[in-house]
């Protein structure tokens, strides 16, 4: 098999609650994916899972080609013989030991010769940057800083896959940035394969090669940052992931190039529109729910000429965000968001036109789910 | 398949060590239970052959004097935890609320009733307030030129008066826990909302802490109504009864009676567990989250005044508590004899000589060592894997042993003592010091285990999972990361047995055998058979060595670790 990791039908019941639906997946080696979705619905179990931390009732978790769980075959790896490294979200950090003796323990535990121990732990504290730290009590540490600890406890014995639990979401926003960014520096440097937990877009969509976003423990889309955004598979996708503009409508017609459809949405129930919207492969008579992004729609006193979709609303509310303004506009009865650069404001109140591009209405078919 | 092996090999060691405590835990537990309720409904009369039958409850559970002696028991346990309730609800507020003077001082000597045995107290409360004897008599009598003793302990209001003494630190401990923990901001709250100090207190603060109100009293309730050594000491000379009096009558002597003794104590038990239960099912559910992790001091409530009043009440509370009985015990015990008056000309330290020489009372103190000792250390490593298995195992069952490890709670002492004894009769336990090991370890394993729970629940599961997680196997993690976290937990846990173990009586009483004294016992045996001035003695060696554990145990834990 081509991934490195592989899980294959993983199914976990806690009681009656239905954690992880049959699920499978793979990364390939070297690779970081992540599983994102909100919370309860599945991606902490199926990476607890994968660490062995927690017995599947049914499925197949296979670690370069070696089975670790295996619910046919009566196989379970114990979590400290499958050589994976995990980042907790609570640190995990031990408040009884030193930096220094935190991040050794791996290397104690697997018996190696003092020296060659604190040789590799000073190496892979530079590595993270906690140096100076070493010989100080790891829970006088700041968040980040014993989060760097566990990250280094992590890596230290080259772990064969290193497992992220939500790991930056007990930090504040500039410390989650800036960690952000070292863990896709570290996870490229190192090049371990990686599985990455989380319930933050913006985190998913900077770290990973592949996202795996998980609804009620099944896959509702999985696919590249980039895919993910631009290409809602669903209604469930679409508002999760960012911010969406819905309308739900029914396709009338072909409209010529590049997967171009007619759609008739409805504004409200007594008030329908036509657009122009992108369904590669849609035709007529199709049900779809119609998705733009607020950034995507453009916002004016006036029409321009370019705009493949025209709306003539009202400003209901205009928010001043910094670099851009989220305005509401009332169009016949439904409620448009438009995110525009601050530079030309309309004001509450105002009767603005909304342009549509037709290869930002993205035609999501009704009903439609990942799994 | 290599792997499987390994995982077989794995499974073993956590689960035949928890699960296996389980069991072990689940024995001692159910089986003594079991013996009683079964024994309870059986008739033995001498000469016949045994059958089964209701006649025990129907017949002697409902004779006038066992109805009385139930109705003893409810009006002593509510008459305590009604005073006990007040007591303790006040201290506890003028220590966290109020600006009292010296309640930083008091705070700790208040706890010390907590530690030291209540049965003991109701022997020096005699040097006290017996009549003709009784020290406080002879004062007021001198005072307000009496001719006969205003007091008496010999009789329901002295059991009343000394249980609610002794209980008080319990509700204290609840009561203090809860407001300790609550959120400042919901009183502040309440004065930005335009309510004074007082009002507040009455409208929020106090509903608030009802919970903890609550379930402290219906604990004083139950600890009261399976007191034994309180009622022994002050009710057996007028012969005012109680059950647990009567359960261990029945044990000894002309009436003896095991299937009588097993019926009453079964009654007795159904009483206390359904009080239990009814705290865990009905009051505990409904407390309050009022919780958070910031760590504002509350705003204290100015007593203006009224602060000195509220001094006066605490000083007198520890005066009738801890001074005025431990000086009079005290000096009882270095009086050459003792009629009622101190003689400052006739002071001696032959009774402590005394008891380290008797050989009933030397054996005593090294029965007691040495039992505090053992128990303790095996309750406190049944305990550790017991909350293992609960809190951190993954086996079938973990909420039936939380409920089975915890029943010995609901049981008064005499109760499971008498289950116990049944139980271990004819085996060669019985007439070692084994079988007070056992009594021991079985009733109170449930507090050790709830030290361990308690440090083990403010753990994240995450500590131990991480280091498995880095090549470590269950037992090195175990004993590299589990244990070093919980040692304070545990070392508190052991201290607080100690402790219990070196002033218990109720179950040393049933289960001892001559040679097997322990220090209650031979309290008890010299009040009966030696003079006033050498028992004395030997509660003040009990006294002296429960203290000095008790200081150790403040040292190492806080007073949060008691109301865990």
């Amino acid at each position: 098999m081509a991934d490195y990791v592989c899980v294959e039908g993983l199914r976990k019941a806690f009681g009656r609650e239905i954690a992880v639906d049959h699920l499978s997946f793979g990364v390939e080696k070297g690779r970081i994916l992540t599983l994102l979705g909100p919370s309860g619905c599945g991606k902490t179990t199926t990476l607890r899972c994968i660490a062995g931390l927690e017995h599947p009732d049914e499925g197949r978790i296979t670690i370069d080609g070696e089975p670790m769980t295996s619910a046919a075959e009566g196989v379970f790896v114990p979590p400290e013989r499958r050589s994976v490294g995990v980042v907790f979200q609570s640190y995990a950090v031990w408040p009884h030991m030193t930096v220094f003796k935190n991040v050794a323990y791996p290397l104690d535990v697997r018996k190696w010769p003092r020296a060659q121990i604190a040789k590799r732990v000073d190496e892979v504290l530079e590595l993270v940057g906690l140096s100076r730290f070493r010989d100080q009590y790891a829970t006088k540490l700041s968040g980040g800083q014993q989060q760097r600890v566990a990250l280094a406890r992590a890596l230290i014995f080259n772990p064969r896959v290193l497992l992220f639990d939500e790991p930056l979401s007990n930090l504040d926003a500039k410390l989650r940035e800036q960690l952000r960014i070292e863990i896709v520096r570290l996870q490229r440097e190192v090049g371990i394969t990686s599985v990455y937990v989380t319930h933050d877009q913006a985190e998913a969509l900077v770290i990973s090669d592949q996202i795996i976003v998980m609804n009620h423990g099944r896959i509702e889309q999985q696919g590249d940052a980039r895919a993910i955004y631009a290409r809602p598979a669903n209604r469930f996708v679409a508002e999760f992931i960012g911010l969406a503009n819905l309308l739900t409508g029914e396709v009338t017609a072909a409209a010529g190039p590049a997967g171009l459809v007619r759609v008739e949405v409805a504004l409200s129930p007594a008030r329908r529109l036509a657009l122009t919207a992108s369904m590669p492969g849609g035709g007529p008579g199709m049900r779809v729910i119609v998705s733009i992004r607020p950034e995507d729609v453009e916002i004016g006193p006036a029409p321009s000429a370019s705009w493949d979709n025209r709306l003539e609303g009202v400003v209901v509310r205009a928010m001043y965000m910094g670099s851009y303004v989220d305005y509401q506009v009332e169009v016949e009865g439904a409620r448009i968001r438009a995110h525009a650069k601050s530079t030309t404001p309309c004001r509450e109140g105002e009767r603005v036109v909304l342009g549509l591009p037709a290869a930002a209405c993205v035609c999501i078919p009704e009903g439609a789910s990942g799994s | 398949m290599a792997v499987r092996r390994r995982a077989r090999a794995w499974l073993g060691t956590e689960a035949l060590l928890t699960g296996g405590t389980g069991v072990v835990v689940a024995a001692l537990v159910l089986i003594p239970v079991a013996m009683l309720l079964y024994t309870s409904l059986r008739v033995e009369e001498f000469g016949e052959a045994p059958y089964f039958s209701l006649e025990k409850y129907t017949e002697f559970v409902l004779s006038p004097r066992i109805l009385r002696s139930i109705g003893n028991t409810l009006l002593v346990s509510a008459g305590a935890t009604l005073l006990a309730g007040t007591f303790g609800t006040a201290l506890a507020w003028t220590h966290a609320r109020t600006n009292m003077p010296g309640r930083r001082l008091l705070e700790p000597v208040t706890l010390i009733p907590f530690f030291l045995s209540p049965y003991v107290g109701a022997i020096a409360w005699s040097y006290l307030a017996a009549p003709r004897v009784g020290l406080l008599n002879g004062w007021i009598r001198g005072l307000l030129n009496l001719s006969s003793d205003p007091l008496s302990v010999y009789n329901r209001w002295g059991i009343i008066w000394v249980l609610a003494l002794f209980f008080t630190p319990v509700m204290y401990l609840f009561v203090t826990g809860s407001l300790r923990r609550m959120d400042p901001a919901l009183e502040e709250s309440a004065r930005t909302s335009g309510s004074g100090v007082f009002e507040t207190t009455r409208r929020v603060t106090l509903p608030l802490v009802s919970p903890a109100i609550f379930s402290g009293a219906i604990l004083v309730f139950v600890s009261c109504a399976g007191e034994f050594g309180v009622p022994l000491a002050l009710g057996t000379p007028y012969k005012i009864e109680t059950m647990t009096t009567q359960i261990y009558n029945l044990t000894g002597g002309s009436a003896i009676d095991y299937n009588a003794s097993a019926a009453l104590s079964t009654v007795l038990a159904a009483l206390t567990v359904t009080f239990i239960f009814i705290h865990r099912r009905v009051v505990l559910p409904r407390a309050y989250t009022t919780i958070t992790g910031k760590g504002y001091r509350p705003s204290l409530v100015d007593l203006g005044r009224w602060r000195y009043a509220a001094l006066a009440f605490n000083v007198f509370y520890l005066l009738m508590a801890v001074i005025l009985p431990l000086s009079a015990m005290f000096l009882v015990s270095i009086s050459v004899r003792w009629e009622g008056r101190f003689e400052p000309g006739a002071l001696t330290l032959a009774n402590y000589s005394y008891v380290f020489t008797y050989p009933l009372s030397a054996r005593a103190v090294w029965n007691s060592v040495k039992l505090a000792a053992a128990g303790a250390t095996i309750c406190m490593v049944l305990a550790m894997l017991v909350a293992y298995a609960i809190h951190r195992g993954r086996g079938r069952g973990r909420a039936l042993l939380d409920f089975v490890s915890s029943l010995p709670v609901g049981f008064p002492g005499i109760v499971l003592a008498m289950g116990i004894l049944i139980t271990y009769i004819r085996t060669p336990l019985y007439s070692t010091l084994w079988i007070l090991l056992v009594g021991y370890i079985t009733r109170y394993m449930p507090y050790g285990q709830r030290m361990v729970s308690s440090a083990l629940l403010s753990l994240s599961p995450e500590l131990d999972q991480s280091s498995r997680t880095s090549g470590a196997s269950w037992l090195t993690t175990v004993r590299r990361i589990s244990l070093p976290l919980l040692k304070p937990g545990i070392l508190a846990g052991w201290l607080l047995l100690f402790v219990i173990f070196l002033r218990e009586f109720p179950i040393s009483v049933l289960l001892y055998k001559g040679g097997l004294e322990v220090l209650s016992v031979a309290v008890w045996y010299f009040v009966e058979h030696e003079s006033a001035v050498r028992a004395a003695a030997v509660a003040m060696v009990q006294v002296l060595l429960v203290l000095v554990a008790t200081i150790l145990f403040r040292r190492l834990a806080g007073t949060d670790e008691l109301s865990a």
